[in-house]
């Protein structure tokens, strides 16, 4: 069931009813929820519900085993093997085709020819996250950052359904305690959910859908056809296209979370605003780089162990990422830039402070903003291209084929650089007007978004595509 | 705000956005497959749709629709008849194709089109045409569109009004994914396997392929490969077939049997395929229907392996006949 559909608008209007009308009794109200979530799940395949129901059953059991295990050696192995169950049920669904091509292809490349016992399996939606979710609370036990729920709550928070198949990836620590405590129904911050979810849409169903039929796909497609303007806003229309995408629909997904009176973290905060790679990842997808940076980067090692172990870390940490996202090369050479950038950048600006200690001016950032976007861009390239052969054809048609094309229109151009002069914009403005439809009366809020309703699907296409991180 | 504000804003925002996108909700629910649910949606918003008509609130919608270049009736129209052009005397000749050879002002031009099927399979179609240097190609895919549903997308009548007036000198079509799903009959539906679809469907297959004849115009149709569901691929081996028996009346229309290119030795439905080099590929998408890069790569160079063979057919009847009109028909 996607966020942008009439299907979705019925089952969320029948679910904020139940859930508040049963939250006074909190253990049917976690039943609901529990429902309401797998109802959501199965609408894509009644399938996936025996797995993510496995998930649950495997990780609490893990949980529980740790926490009351006080054998140090046994924990140890307890979430060894929890971990392993949880990588290996990924890595089934997600890698196992792309792990036996590539071996199969590696032998070919020394002679030896090998069939390979190949499947195609179906991707269940959001396995990906649901699986990191699940780790972190399996983690976190064995650390001792938290203890294990009662069954209910965690598998209401394992299969929350509003962060279940794109994120945020929110922490156990930071749901379960929520769903302890008696929520008001007469104080609901609706403003800001309202906001959320509207501008998430205008930025999936409008911004993203129309910036990717106008130029990406043509683009990306067939890179040979087109010249290097078209092909250079091709490039900046993906990273608006899969900012729009993703940061719309964790903005709709935080909403409906609101409404429904819990509170999701923050996942994205301007991050083409972002004048290094180091912040971009403090801003882009928020709720990985933390995941990313507390369960692989500093058990690793982190900082610790000198310059080269931490380049290393950083660089392995940036390409595991990218191979979360996808079963694909380009996704490993997506993390691989960013390893690079990250660990470029870190030794620059250690040369940079021991050179002066003057704070860098206003040109500087500026500079640093260019160099980081185009970096982040380059990296979209890999992330979008559909193999290496494609990803080097664009990027070297790029420089070579020079010409304007007909493809960059002058409202893709505007939509374009206002998405981008939106990140340096403070808030203040949709503050100032949530603050005042907060204050307005139920018929004019309602008018209020019954108009944005019909803009919005007034300027969407017909049918929506599917969430770009559903995939992942 | 309390729970029971949010409720009623819900209903305001609602019930009018409802009202505001009456004409939206009318198109979709037209889009629906024959059947209980498509009537029960018709009946619940065909009054929604005449009070919003009646009282103008349908307006600002179409408004920014025609800002935007849309056309706000799309999708709400009805259609009289499938195809309303009859482009071929019943007693002419038959137009046979001819040979096509690019120019310097005169470059091949190359049209390929038809439901998502067409999407992967015509990026790669246009992706070699460029290679060759020798062709203006055009991709034209619709989404979930067809033949037996022009009451959504009336493909005849946007292949006479959108793309036979760019006078192509061939075409590549790619339709069935969509089209094995029930079809009104004279005001009744019917089934797949029913004798009346079948014949209906034929028709349809025929006067697209007889609209589509022009001076020397070639038309390949190219069919659906194997479907991962045994019942899916069944349906679809009916509407292959129909393809294949019509192409075969007319000399301009090729029939490329998608089949035997995406099947292994063993036959039937395959994720993976051999390549080049001998090492597996995935050819085919998660959804068991669509291809991948790689199936549609392997797709498109049997069509152009067609393609130049059917050329080839026109160069040796030219040379015993020569032809000396235009290029284009």
């Amino acid at each position: 069931m996607l966020f942008p559909t009439f299907e979705f608008a019925v089952f969320f209007s029948l679910t904020f009813l139940g859930n508040w009308l049963l939250r006074p009794h909190p253990r049917s109200w976690r039943w609901f929820l529990l429902g309401a979530s797998y109802v959501f799940y199965a609408w894509w395949d009644p399938r996936f519900v025996v797995l993510l129901a496995g998930s649950t059953v495997v990780n609490q059991v893990s949980a529980l085993a740790i926490h009351r295990s006080a054998d140090p050696g046994r924990r140890r192995v307890l979430l060894v093997v929890a971990v392993a169950a949880n990588l290996g049920v990924l890595g089934f669904f997600k890698y196992y085709g792309f792990f036996l091509t590539s071996v199969a292809g590696g032998f070919a490349k020394v002679g030896l020819h090998v069939n390979p016992p190949l499947l195609q399996i179906v991707l269940p939606v959001g396995i990906s996250f649901f699986t990191f979710q699940a780790m972190s609370y399996v983690i976190d036990t064995y650390r001792r950052d938290t203890e294990p729920a009662p069954w209910l709550d965690f598998a209401v928070y394992l299969s929350f359904f509003p962060h279940l198949v794109a994120g945020p990836i929110v922490r156990a620590r930071e749901l379960l305690p929520q769903l302890k405590e008696r929520g008001d129904p007469r104080h609901i911050d609706a403003a800001l959910a309202f906001r959320l979810i509207f501008g998430g849409l205008f930025k999936k169903v409008v911004i993203s859908s129309f910036v990717a039929s106008a130029i990406v796909d043509k683009v990306f497609a067939n890179p040979g056809q087109h010249t290097n303007f078209e092909i250079l806003f091709a490039i900046y229309g993906y990273a608006i296209q899969i900012y729009a995408d993703f940061s719309g629909y964790t903005d709709i997904a935080i909403g409906c979370a609101l409404l429904l009176g819990l509170r999701f973290p923050q996942n994205f905060d301007a991050p083409y605003a972002a004048t290094s790679i180091q912040s971009f990842w403090r801003k882009w997808h928020m709720t990985l780089s933390s995941w990313l940076r507390d369960y692989l980067y500093i058990p690793l090692g982190g900082n610790q162990g000198g310059e080269r172990r931490m380049r290393r870390n950083l660089f392995l940490t940036m390409v595991i990422g990218g191979l979360w996202h996808g079963a694909a090369w380009t996704f490993v050479a997506w993390g691989a830039i960013h390893g690079s950038a990250l660990i470029i950048e870190r030794g620059w600006d250690a040369r940079r402070a021991a050179r002066t200690n003057a704070a860098p001016g206003r040109r500087s950032a500026v500079l640093r903003w260019f160099v980081t976007f185009h970096v982040v861009c380059l990296g979209w390239v890999f992330f979008r291209a559909e193999s290496f052969t494609k990803a080097g054809d664009l990027l070297w048609d790029l420089v070579t084929v020079w010409g304007v094309g007909t493809l960059v229109k002058p409202m893709l151009v505007f939509v374009v650089a206002s998405m981008i002069a939106a990140q340096f914009v403070p808030a203040d403005a949709a503050d100032r007007a949530q603050a005042l439809f907060a204050r307005a009366g139920p018929a004019l809020q309602g008018t209020f978004l019954a108009v944005g309703l019909l803009v919005i699907d007034a300027l969407g296409p017909v049918g929506v595509a599917p969430f770009i991180y559903f995939q992942f | 705000m309390a729970a029971g504000q949010i409720v009623l804003v819900g209903l305001v925002a609602f019930g009018l956005a409802g009202l505001f996108n009456a004409e939206s909700l009318y198109a979709t629910a037209r889009r629906q497959p024959y059947g209980w649910k498509r009537t029960v949606a018709l009946d619940l918003v065909g009054p929604v749709r005449s009070f919003s008509r009646s009282t103008r609130l349908s307006e600002p919608r179409a408004k920014i629709e025609t800002a935007i270049g849309r056309d706000p009736e799309a999708g709400t129209r009805s259609v009289s008849k499938v195809v309303t052009v009859a482009t071929r005397a019943p007693d002419a000749p038959p137009p046979t194709v001819k040979a096509i050879r690019p120019t310097r002002t005169h470059r091949v031009r190359l049209w390929v089109g038809g439901d998502s099927m067409a999407q992967e399979f015509g990026t790669s179609m246009i992706e070699k045409a460029g290679r060759r240097g020798t062709l203006d190609a055009t991709l034209d895919y619709h989404v979930s569109t067809g033949l037996t549903r022009p009451d959504y997308f009336d493909w005849p009548a946007y292949l006479r009004d959108r793309v036979l007036p760019t006078k192509p000198d061939a075409l590549v079509l790619m339709f069935g994914a969509n089209d094995a799903q029930a079809m009104e009959v004279d005001g009744k539906p019917y089934k797949v396997r029913t004798p009346e679809w079948q014949a209906e469907y034929r028709k349809r297959v025929g006067l697209t392929m007889d609209l589509l004849s022009g001076q020397g115009r070639l038309v390949m149709w190219v069919g659906t490969p194997h479907m991962r569901s045994a019942e899916f691929d069944e349906r679809q081996t009916i509407l292959n077939g129909i393809y294949r028996d019509e192409a075969a009346k007319r000399p301009w229309v090729h029939f490329v049997d998608s089949g035997p290119v995406l099947t292994p030795p063993g036959g039937g439905y395959a994720a993976y395929l051999p390549g080049g080099d001998g090492q597996p590929q995935l050819a085919r998408a998660s959804d068991g229907i669509h291809l991948s890069r790689f199936g549609a790569d392997r797709l498109a160079d049997a069509v152009f392996q067609a393609f130049d063979a059917e050329l080839a057919k026109a160069d040796a009847a030219a040379s015993e006949a020569p032809d000396t009109s235009n290029p284009s028909g």
